[in-house]
């Protein structure tokens, strides 16, 4: 049995209810479970980034309950622990650092927890190694790249020994490095340490790598299944302004016209599967 | 004939300080009118600091910017000219919103145009069909817009000055899919009917397949590739090296080439991509 780890009932959000047409979230139901890397895909306005916060009670819904690890989020006492456990990386990565030096902006969460000092340091030692940020430990935040900027945030959330990261699209404003950089880091916490992952992007080569996928649109789950159930509806993706990736629009063409190549996500099962045909 | 042209240029931050930071080295590049021009490089190499000097927002500390042959900082009443001649949209606009309604956000160039109230009425509603946006917007305020509508009104504001020159930094990072497709559009659209030159930054190598004549590629602070799109992308070896993407499309034949497929390399769309695998089948096959 999968253990659950975030769990969304009947949840309905509305940023003003006295204008319910601004309803960004509508009778949302679906889990996520222990050590899944989730993409939740949608095109901008169709509430994703509303679910990314509803997560960890930074958004608590209008309607419906969101439960984190068993806990509600709608219940003030509950707060603190979920927040604890649901991690959460937004965009922009200048917005998130707070300190003047790397390793004092991984320390922030855990000394306010008031845990020793030793225990703070073997914490933001781990987080930086594992995000691969240990040699610019002493650098200004400010002065790193976007990919390093987005790390160091994850290991703030590290260091607070989430087990849940959130992140509300992490790459939109990094350069394909960066977003490498990022999207490796997420894998190798997922591998190593089984965190669970949610990521929220519309990078769909990102999505392509995930467990399982999740698209919004207006509001609502449209789809739900692993990134090859999800792109073979390639239609409807279109129809909702998202795309399918480049490797899969190309593998269609060629068996359109006749070429039998089955659906592939990457340039690399393309390439394979075209050369398995050809040889 | 070259609109902009720029002349050895060097350029480094925070001079004097111990945090002095060349980036810029000795660029020389040109820009022809009417082409669309991809800018990319690695972040760090120096693509924004370019795009500054393109409109006189930035001097360089050796070297030239010229406009029309030119130099843009031969006077102040040149500066002020090649401004309004070369319009500049920054990377992220909507940030830069800053009017209680669209009609007056957009019409803030104009106005420092010291162009006639008629004239500057009929700019907004010209870059209102530009980038997308029926005429009831004017009265909306930009804050109410999404993320989306409000980078159309950002640029929107730089197209009312009807500039000769567009330069975009970045102008669909962080759009959706279907937001990307019609910033693009709207690139290329105004681009064909007004024939002006478009300079753009960006980090997806689809996009700057989809609509760029020509690739000019940073690195470390030096030009240290330029030619058509075709040509760029031909020499996937060193763009691979200098840390920047390729193609989709390319990657794919790239890897089939490397298992020993004698396929062309040269394709940079998904469409070319397929017609060229198609076409190999069908000779492999003897049809």
């Amino acid at each position: 049995m999968k253990n659950e780890v975030l769990r969304f009932d009947n949840v309905t959000f509305c940023y003003d209810t006295e204008r319910p047409e601004h309803t960004a979230v509508r009778d949302l139901s679906f889990s996520l479970y222990e050590g899944e890397f989730t993409c939740i895909l949608g095109h901008n306005g169709s509430g994703k980034s509303t679910v990314a916060k509803l997560c960890n009670a930074l958004l608590l819904p209008t309607s419906g309950t969101v439960t984190a690890y068993g806990l509600d989020t709608a219940v003030e006492a509950n707060e603190n622990e979920i927040r604890r456990n649901v991690g959460m990386v937004f965009q922009n990565p200048d917005n998130q650092l707070v300190a003047t030096i790397v390793e004092d902006d991984v320390a922030f969460g855990p000394e306010n927890l008031g845990l020793p000092r030793e225990e703070i340091a073997a914490r933001v030692d781990e987080a930086l190694r594992l995000v691969g940020m240990t040699e610019f430990r002493k650098h200004e935040p400010h002065r790193l790249s976007g990919g390093q900027k987005q790390r160091v945030a994850i290991a703030g959330a590290l260091a607070m020994q989430t087990r849940c990261l959130v992140l509300d699209e992490p790459t939109a404003m990094l350069d394909p490095q960066g977003r490498q950089e990022v999207m490796e880091a997420l894998f190798k916490l997922k591998r190593e340490l089984g965190i669970t992952v949610v990521l929220v992007t519309h990078f769909m080569s990102e999505a392509v790598a995930a467990d399982r996928v999740l698209v919004m649109n207006d509001g609502k789950l449209c789809m739900d299944g692993t990134p090859r159930e999800v792109f073979a509806h390639s239609e409807e993706l279109s129809a909702i302004g998202l795309a399918v990736p480049k490797p899969l629009e190309i593998a269609r063409t060629l068996r359109q016209n006749g070429i039998p190549i089955d659906d592939v996500l990457t340039a690399d099962e393309l390439a394979q599967a075209f050369y398995n045909a050809f040889t | 004939m070259a609109v902009l042209t720029v002349q050895n240029l060097c350029y480094g931050y925070a001079k004097g300080t111990p945090f002095e930071k060349a980036v810029l080295h000795d660029v020389c590049c040109t820009f022809g009118e009417g082409e669309i021009v991809a800018v990319i490089g690695h972040t760090g190499s120096g693509k924004s600091t370019l795009l500054q000097h393109l409109n006189g927002l930035l001097k360089p500390d050796s070297g030239d910017v010229l406009l029309d042959g030119e130099s843009i900082y031969r006077s102040k009443a040149a500066l002020r000219e090649c401004r309004f001649r070369v319009g500049m949209c920054f990377q992220y606009p909507e940030q830069q919103l800053f009017e209680s309604t669209v009609r007056d956000d957009i019409a803030f160039g104009p106005k420092n145009q010291k162009l006639a109230a008629d004239e500057i009425d009929r700019r907004v509603k010209e870059s209102l069909a530009y980038v997308g946006l029926r005429e009831s917007y004017a009265d909306k305020s930009p804050f109410d817009l999404s993320g989306g509508e409000k980078r159309r009104v950002a640029i929107a504001g730089v197209l009312a000055m009807e500039p000769e020159v567009l330069i975009l930094d970045e102008p669909s990072a962080g759009l959706d899919p279907a937001g990307k497709k019609a910033l693009l559009k709207l690139i290329t659209d105004y681009h064909a009917q007004t024939g002006s030159t478009v300079i753009f930054v960006s980090h997806d190598m689809d996009d700057v397949a989809e609509i760029a004549d020509r690739v000019l590629v940073l690195s470390k602070g030096r030009a240290v590739m330029s030619g058509t799109t075709r040509e760029v992308f031909a020499r996937a070896d060193e763009l691979l090296e200098m840390g920047l993407g390729l193609p989709e499309a390319t990657s794919v034949m790239l890897r089939l080439r490397h298992e020993g497929l004698d396929v062309p390399t040269d394709v940079f769309t998904a469409e070319e991509a397929a017609a060229a695998l198609l076409a190999f089948a069908r000779k492999g096959a003897g049809v």
